[in-house]
C-alpha cells in the first residue's frame, strides 16, 4: 500500500460526523477511493485519500455538512513541490553534479609504489617536474611515455608499470639492479663490484683467484671461467658461479650550514576567504606568492541543504629570510640527512656490522657529520667471456 | 448525498438490472458463473487476516471489532479484532485484521 501511495501523493484526513459511514458511502459513490479507514471513536474516523481526490472529498464533505480535517500531506508530488520552492538547493545539486562530472575526467591522486620509500619519493618528484600532477586531464596522461622516462631517469629503476584506476594514476617501479647470476652455461668471469675484504668465497663453478681474507679492489677478477684441466695444455672456457661474501666499508659526510633561509612573515596581510564542501576546499586568490592563512570566523550557508561552510580570516605574506639555526636543530638535520644517504647507498641485502657517527664543527659555524659503516654483503658481478 | 448523486445511483442500478436480464441468457448458455452478470457479492478470504469483498453496495458500520457491509444478498457481517478497511472504492472493499467470523445477517 505504501509504495503506490508514495509516487502518487496522499493526504491523511480525519472526519467528525454523527454517522461516519455516511461520508464513506458518499465518497465511494462519487468514485473517491479511501484507504486505511480506522475508527477512532463513536463519531470520528481516520483515512487516507489520494492527493488528486482530496479536493473532491473536501467538496463532498462541505455538501454533506461533515467536518474533515487535513492531518498531513505526503508523497513525492508534495516533496517535489517543496524542492522546487528552493532554487538554491536545486542549483547546488546541479553544480555538484557538474563538478563531479568534471572531476571524474581528472587525475585526483597519484600512487607510486616502489621497493623503498626513497625511490618512491624521487619518482614522485620526477613526475611532478615532468608535468604529471594532480588535476591534470586523464586523457593527457601518456602511460608509455611516463614509463620510458622513469626507466631513463634512474638506473636503479629497471622498468615501471603505469596505469589509471578510475581517477587514480598508479605507478609501480621494478628494480633493475644487476645481480651476480648470468645465463647458466655461458662462459663467464666474476669481478668485484666494490672495494672490500673477502670473508667467504665458495666457488661452485670456475677457478677462484682470491681467498678469504684478501683485500680486493673494484673491478678485480675474483673467479675466472678460463681453466686449464690437469695433464692438459688445452684451455677451456666455462661458466663461473660462486657465493662471495665481503666486508665493505662505507664513509659518508653531510654538511649543514648555520644560517638557513626560512619563511618568515613580512608584515603584509590581506583578507582571506575559504569555502569548504565535504573535503573539498576552495580558497580565494591571493597576491602573495607564499602565505600563511589564519581563519577566525566560520558560518554555514543554510540556503542550500549541502554542508557548505565559509571561513573568513587573514592571509599573511611569507618571505624567505636568513635565520640562524640552533645546534640541536643542526645535529638533527645532519643525522636525518645521513640516514637518507645510508638508505640510498647501502644495498638492501647488506648486513650492517658496525656504525660510527662523528660530528665536526667547522670554523664558519657549519656542522659536518661523518658516518662510517661496515657491512657484510654479497660481492661480485658476472661478465660473459 | 446530493440529489444528482442519488439519481445517478438509481440510474446505475436500473441499467445494471436491465443489462443483467439481457446478458443472463447469454452467460447461462456459455456456462459462465452467476456473479459474472449479477451483482452478487464475491468474498475472498486469505487465512484469517485479509478479506476482499467485491460487489458491495455500501458500508453500514465500521469499527475495530465489527464491520458490516450492505450487499445484494443482505448485510454481510465481519467480526474480529483490530479490523481496518485497507482500501475501499465503489465496488470493492479490502479488510485487514484478525478475522474471527463472517456471516450474512438477513437474506432477502
Amino acid at each position: 500500500m505504501f509504495l503506490w501511495k508514495l509516487p502518487r501523493g496522499y493526504a491523511k484526513i480525519e472526519s467528525e460526523n454523527v454517522r461516519p459511514e455516511r461520508i464513506i458511502n458518499a465518497a465511494l459513490v462519487r468514485g473517491i477511493a479511501l484507504h486505511n479507514i480506522k475508527r477512532l471513536g463513536r463519531t470520528s474516523f481516520r483515512a487516507i485519500v489520494l492527493l488528486k481526490q482530496l479536493d473532491a472529498l473536501m467538496e463532498l464533505a462541505a455538501e454533506c455538512g461533515v467536518q474533515i480535517r487535513l492531518i498531513r500531506r505526503g508523497g513525492m508530488p508534495v516533496k517535489a513541490a517543496a524542492l522546487l520552492a528552493r532554487p538554491a538547493l536545486i542549483a547546488s545539486v546541479f553544480i555538484a553534479a557538474g563538478a563531479l562530472a568534471f572531476l571524474s575526467t581528472r587525475v585526483l591522486a597519484i600512487d607510486v609504489k616502489g621497493w623503498d620509500s626513497l625511490i618512491e619519493a624521487e619518482a614522485e618528484r620526477f613526475l611532478k617536474q615532468n608535468g604529471v600532477s594532480l588535476f591534470m586531464p586523464l586523457s593527457a596522461v601518456s602511460k608509455s611515455e611516463i614509463s620510458e622516462k622513469l626507466s631513463a631517469f634512474d638506473g636503479r629503476i629497471g622498468s615501471s608499470t603505469v596505469w589509471t584506476d578510475g581517477v587514480v594514476l598508479k605507478v609501480e617501479l621494478h628494480s633493475g639492479l644487476p645481480n651476480a647470476a648470468a645465463p647458466s652455461g655461458a662462459p663467464s668471469n666474476i669481478f668485484a663490484d666494490k672495494d672490500c675484504v673477502i670473508l667467504k668465497l665458495a666457488a661452485l663453478e670456475g677457478r677462484p683467484l682470491v681467498k678469504a681474507g684478501d683485500a680486493v679492489k673494484k673491478g678485480q677478477l675474483l673467479v675466472s671461467g678460463n681453466i686449464t684441466p690437469e695433464a692438459s695444455t688445452e684451455t677451456l672456457l666455462t661458466h663461473s658461479s660462486a657465493e662471495i661474501l665481503g666486508q665493505v666499508a662505507y664513509r659518508f659526510s653531510v654538511v649543514v650550514d648555520r644560517t638557513e633561509l626560512a619563511p618568515a612573515k613580512s608584515g603584509n596581510t590581506e583578507k582571506a576567504i575559504r569555502l569548504k564542501l565535504f573535503s573539498f576546499t576552495f580558497d580565494s586568490n591571493s597576491a602573495f606568492p607564499d602565505e600563511q592563512r589564519t581563519f577566525d570566523s566560520r558560518y554555514a550557508l543554510t540556503a542550500s541543504f549541502l554542508p557548505v561552510f565559509v571561513f573568513s580570516g587573514r592571509a599573511e605574506e611569507l618571505v624567505l629570510k636568513p635565520s640562524q639555526r640552533d645546534a640541536d636543530a643542526m645535529i638533527a638535520e645532519a643525522l636525518k640527512a645521513g640516514e637518507m644517504l645510508i638508505n640510498q647507498k647501502i644495498p638492501d641485502g647488506a648486513r650492517m656490522i658496525s656504525r660510527d657517527t662523528e660530528l665536526v664543527w667547522n670554523a664558519d659555524g657549519s656542522l659536518e657529520a661523518v658516518f662510517s659503516i661496515q657491512t657484510v654483503e654479497t660481492i661480485g658481478y658476472t661478465e660473459l667471456i | 448525498m446530493k440529489v444528482s448523486d442519488k439519481r445517478k445511483l438509481k440510474a446505475r442500478l436500473a441499467n445494471d438490472c436491465a443489462a443483467v436480464r439481457r446478458g443472463a441468457a447469454v452467460f447461462r448458455a456459455l456456462d459462465l458463473p452467476e456473479n459474472a452478470y449479477t451483482r452478487q457479492p464475491c468474498v475472498h478470504l486469505c487465512g484469517d487476516s485479509r478479506i476482499n469483498i467485491e460487489n458491495h453496495i455500501g458500508v453500514l458500520e465500521v469499527g475495530e471489532t465489527i464491520i458490516r457491509l450492505y450487499t445484494e444478498l443482505g448485510i454481510l457481517r465481519i467480526e474480529g479484532m483490530g479490523l481496518e478497511i485497507r482500501g475501499a472504492d465503489g465496488a470493492n472493499v479490502l479488510i485487514d485484521g484478525n478475522i474471527r467470523a463472517l456471516c450474512y445477517e438477513t437474506r432477502e
